[in-house]
């Protein structure tokens, strides 16, 4: 009988398994990870709530990292989400602050910490976007998201939407493109 | 590059926004476009195409995330879940899966019932397993120990050359995170923190304690491991040569963890560089990583023992390899699926993790083999 051989490390494991794709591993990290990032919510003035909703943020930014090739496995998995959510937690908190001095100037709410695209996510013309993203069907929604969200090459991409080639994708990534800008119009 | 409106190459656009050029690829375009609004317009353009789809892509995960774990609340069997992911890949890419029909939870006592069941009998295997793997191990190592630095029975672990300071730093980082694993299923069931205090038993108080406990100092071991990242990293032990494993034949399969780290110039030193210091910050400090002085070769699949080869399991993350012992080195022969980059094998080390580990370090790869089964024994 072959031998019931142990992974070389959990988050490894875990991490190879983000990498294909697997949405299942989410779930195990977020329960790994839930009553550190509760504790630590609580403490600063959070609810279970807000520490849900971090978690589940930072869980999704890991996802992100890893998917597109950025993440660093040079510490453990759990330390990287808790860095998250303290990160975020305190824009979310400044955030608060701001709002209840009655500072609206959206310089003033601006982070510098944040990436002009993060900053622009909460925008309401990105909200457009998303809508009008919703509007152009398959498979141009699932390529655009490869595309932008998991940064992948073109050549995985044609490998995974069955494109001929990466000389393909590209050319319908450029239709697709034309096509959310239309969709975008219309929304607006 | 800039050509005269670098802006209008759609993939140059798409990487400038998306910040995957260099500070250098970065800097004569950000020039150029202090000079021309028309470009400005562009980037600004795109970068708000990325941010819709991005924001898209990270609420529709979020909803697929709240699913399953609204899924998991709601006490699915296996087989549901089976049935979504069944569902899932027929859906297309970003859509949430649709619920199955027939997906009715189970009546709750049944569930805890089932579940508890689940864990006595995980529990009674893995008690098994430990006994089974110390009676075996003992069996190897007292004949053929690495490196022995006691006369008893137990396996002795070298003590790490390292400076005393740092090694007890080590220790007291890693002895709270091998301990604080919390059960999610405990903490999921518990009540939100912030309600109305309910009375509690002893039993229970002290249960909630202990989870306290637990946290507090899972949160003091990831304090730790951040403070520890900002140091630069620990160098390891000076290499031991003259090791033996054990006599001729060893068959093990070795789980592979693939690392990639971006540090340095790409090299296959420096990839096999960068991968050791991700392993010593794996192993756990408790431990140390004390190289082998070992040769190492690869050989095809079709090779092995036809015995071997059936037994593997056929999973494309474990490498077969047989382990023979000279006068003064270990000899390592590697069976992966696909060879191994002739360049990365010249660059492989072996380490002994624990009594019964060793890792094989190779640029973006590792492969950790351990001794603890009857199919790990020498082929007699």
């Amino acid at each position: 009988m072959a031998s019931p051989l142990l992974y070389f490390d959990k988050d490894a494991r875990l991490l190879d398994r983000l990498r294909n794709g697997d949405e299942e591993v989410l779930v195990e990290f977020y329960d790994e990870n839930r009553a550190v990032i509760t504790a630590y919510i609580l403490r600063n003035n959070g609810c279970q709530a807000d520490a849900d909703d971090m978690l589940q943020e930072a869980v999704v930014i890991l996802w992100e990292r890893v998917r597109s090739g950025r993440y660093e496995h040079t510490a453990k998995t759990s330390t990287f989400l808790y860095a998250i959510v303290k990160n975020l937690w305190s824009r979310r908190l400044a955030r608060k602050r701001r709002e209840l001095s009655g500072e609206t100037d959206p310089d003033d709410t601006a982070d510098p910490a944040e990436s002009p695209l993060e900053a622009l996510m909460e925008t309401e013309q990105a909200g457009q976007v998303q809508q009008a993203l919703s509007r152009i069907g398959e498979p141009c929604r699932s390529l655009l998201l490869l595309f932008y969200w998991e940064e992948h090459s073109m050549e995985e991409i044609a490998k995974q939407l069955g494109f001929a080639n990466a000389d393909t994708a590209k050319a319908k990534k450029y239709q697709c493109k034309k096509a959310l800008e239309r969709a975008l119009k219309e929304v607006a | 590059m800039p050509q005269e409106h670098w802006t209008e190459n759609e993939e140059l656009l798409a990487q400038f926004v998306l910040g995957r050029l260099s500070e250098s690829q970065r800097e004569p375009l950000d020039r150029h476009l202090t000079s021309c609004e028309e470009c400005r317009q562009r980037v600004a353009d795109e970068q708000l195409l990325a941010a819709g789809v991005q924001r898209a892509g990270r609420d529709d995960l979020k909803a697929r995330l709240r699913q399953r774990l609204g899924m998991k609340e709601g006490q699915e069997e296996a087989a549901e879940l089976g049935k979504v992911a069944a569902a899932e890949r027929a859906a297309p890419y970003g859509q949430p899966a649709p619920l199955p029909q027939d997906a009715a939870p189970a009546p709750l006592r049944v569930q805890h019932h089932q579940r508890r069941a689940w864990m006595y009998a995980a529990a009674t295997a893995a008690c098994v397993v430990i006994i089974a793997g110390v009676g075996i191990l003992n069996r190897w190592w007292t004949s053929d120990q690495i490196i022995t630095e006691s006369a008893t029975d137990e396996i002795a672990v070298a003590t790490p050359p390292a400076p005393s300071a740092e090694k007890s730093t080590r220790e007291t980082y890693a002895a709270p995170a091998e301990q604080a694993k919390v059960s999610p299923q405990k903490t999921r069931s518990s009540s939100p923190a912030g309600g109305p205090a309910m009375p509690s038993t002893d039993g229970t108080r002290s249960k909630k304690d202990a989870e306290q406990k637990e946290v507090m100092e899972e949160e003091r071991s990831i304090s730790a491991d951040e403070d520890r990242l900002k140091e630069k990293a620990v160098p390891l032990p000076e290499a031991i040569t003259g090791a033996a494993v054990a006599d001729a034949g060893d068959w093990v399969e070795g789980e592979t963890a693939y690392i990639r780290v971006d540090k340095g110039a790409n090299t296959a030193k420096n990839e096999a560089n960068n991968v050791l210091r991700a392993a010593a910050d794996q192993v756990g400090y408790g431990q140390t990583m004390t190289r082998i002085n070992a040769t190492i070769s690869q050989r095809p699949i079709a090779d092995a023992p036809v015995l071997r080869q059936q037994q593997r399991r056929q999973q494309s993350q474990t490498v077969l390899a047989n382990l023979q012992q000279t006068d003064s080195t270990l000899r390592l022969t590697l069976y992966p699926d696909s060879q191994l980059n002739e360049r990365d094998l010249r660059q492989a080390q072996v380490y002994r993790v624990t009594p019964d580990t060793i890792l094989v370090v190779l640029p973006g790869q590792m492969i950790r083999y351990r001794m603890q089964s009857q199919a790990a024994m020498p082929v007699r």
